[in-house]
């Protein structure tokens, strides 16, 4: 769900790109660090951001008869913190924007706002408050996710809600009549990417738990504690 | 799915061959332009020139981009439709008044801002359109090179953009054998095969990623992606028309603006 190319007047096109730069720059920082650190985290984060960019151009099966696409920002950003997602939304939005007409270029800032900075600040906020507690992993990934995903829904409605105040009642009502349009289908919509996503963990888990050790998302004895789990489930199950 | 992509129809455009700079001179100068237009005028006629331009000269099947129109038009008449509600001020054209608390109305300013916000979506929307069919993204990541915004930045998304081809065919041929199974036959059963679907490829993007530093390395990768920028040289020609052209449209916004001279 993106603000398509011209839809925001130009002051605000403005501020929500000097909104977004810092984010941007300080994400810039971060890779060059990384990269200077550790060079094979360059091609490793290319192919993160391509299966981003493929995981959005999906659509997402939806029990209300709509359909939606995934955003994935809630996965990189456990796996490479709010920063670097930053870069790899706002790389994911100018390559929508060019390749597949989703999006814009005057609105990309406010874009980068609500699904490369807002949701990924807010799922980070969560993922940093559950990661160290005795909260199932899989419950923590289902709530980062859905949270990620509402939080990008409830800026791009007050993005456009403070753009187009309604004639009585303000920002406000504007806010609320864009919120209710949007939450018919994407609250149902956040809930399954949670679901999706939580299973999309669990093969990770199952098949390559070894690539969420080495970008430090859980701890070894929390994914051993996961996958021990699952491998009694699937016991009982033969049993 | 990826239904149209832009960037084969861009290797195939008519000005493939012309400077990436003098392009994006006229679609970012003409996007600005009916950005901060005040009236529906000059995106209006932006929109219909470039969509001409792209037509004519630029050898675009008329049906192909009637296709990728049709895709933001749906959105922005769905738009216009809340904002003409939505918005208020001037004179009350229509009024309907279901139930005591739902009072929906058309008035004259909120028609003003509609027909803008619809007009400028279309005129910024072709100036974008201008861009992505007809200069392909290898061109564009060479200007970026020239313009210096940061080589790491720049080598990310040449990853990103070689990978996303490599991966969606590897997605569409997963849900194809899906769909030949009755994976996404009910609700529950889509979800579980689309969580698959997504794990691999989440798996075979990293083992991917993997075999690219080793690749690299054997190639004697030292930081920095060298590529070959075949850009014809800047034509002063058709640098001159492009100039003539956004001069033109924006002294049709100066004309149609009333009060714009005092800032000038």
């Amino acid at each position: 769900m993106h603000i398509m190319e011209g839809f925001l007047p130009w002051q605000w096109c403005i501020v929500w790109w000097i909104a977004a730069i810092p984010f941007l720059v300080m994400g810039t920082i971060q890779l060059r660090r990384i990269i200077r650190k550790d060079r094979e985290y360059l091609s490793l984060l290319g192919v993160c951001g391509a299966f981003i960019f493929i995981l959005s151009a999906l659509k997402l099966p939806s029990v209300t008869g709509s359909s939606s696409h995934p955003t994935g920002t809630g996965l990189s950003t456990m796996c490479f913190g709010v920063f670097i997602t930053s870069i790899i939304g706002a790389i994911v939005l100018l390559f929508q924007a060019l390749l597949l007409a989703h999006g814009g270029l005057s609105t990309m800032g406010a874009n980068m706002v609500s699904m490369a900075i807002g949701g990924p600040l807010a799922g980070y906020a969560v993922y940093y408050l559950l990661r160290n507690t005795r909260v199932n992993i899989y419950i923590t990934v289902f709530i980062v996710t859905t949270v990620a995903d509402l939080v990008t829904y409830i800026i791009t409605s007050f993005e456009l809600a403070i753009a187009y105040p309604a004639q009585t009642g303000g920002i406000l009502s504007s806010f609320e009549a864009f919120f209710i349009i949007f939450a018919v289908t994407q609250i149902p919509l956040a809930i399954i990417e949670g679901c999706v996503l939580t299973l999309v963990f669990k093969y990770i888990v199952a098949l390559k738990s070894d690539i969420l050790i080495k970008l430090n998302v859980f701890s070894e004895d929390q994914i051993s504690r996961a996958s021990h789990n699952e491998d009694q489930i699937v016991h009982l199950e033969i049993q | 799915m990826i239904d149209a992509n832009l960037d084969y129809i861009a290797q195939e455009s008519a000005f493939r061959h012309i400077h990436p700079g003098t392009k994006l001179f006229l679609a970012l100068g003409s996007l600005i332009l009916c950005l901060i237009s005040p009236t529906p005028v000059v995106p209006l006629i932006s929109g219909i020139i470039m969509s001409l331009v792209l037509i004519l000269p630029g050898r675009l099947s008329p049906a192909q981009y009637g296709k990728i129109l049709l895709g933001p038009a749906i959105f922005i008449i769905m738009s216009t439709i809340v904002l003409l509600f939505m918005l208020g001020g001037g004179n009350v054209i229509w009024r309907f008044q279901p139930v005591p608390l739902i009072d929906l109305s058309i008035t004259t300013e909120s028609v003003r801002i509609s027909t803008l916000t619809l007009c400028r979506v279309f005129g910024c929307s072709v100036s974008l359109f201008f861009i992505a069919l007809t200069t392909p993204m290898t061109d564009l990541f060479n200007s970026m090179k020239r313009t210096r915004v940061p080589i790491e930045l720049i080598d990310l998304m040449m990853i990103v953009y070689r990978f996303i081809f490599i991966f969606y065919e590897q997605a569409v041929e997963i849900w194809q054998a899906q769909v030949m199974r009755l994976g996404y036959s009910r609700p529950t059963e889509a979800v579980r095969s689309f969580s698959r679907l997504c794990g691999m490829l989440f798996i075979s993007s990293w083992n991917a990623g993997e075999d690219l530093v080793r690749a690299m390395d054997c190639r004697c990768y030292n930081g920095i992606f060298p590529s070959l920028d075949l850009a014809e040289p800047i034509k002063i020609k058709s640098l001159i028309t492009v100039t003539i052209y956004l001069a033109a449209l924006f002294g049709i916004l100066v004309v149609m603006t009333p009060g714009i001279m005092v800032f000038l």
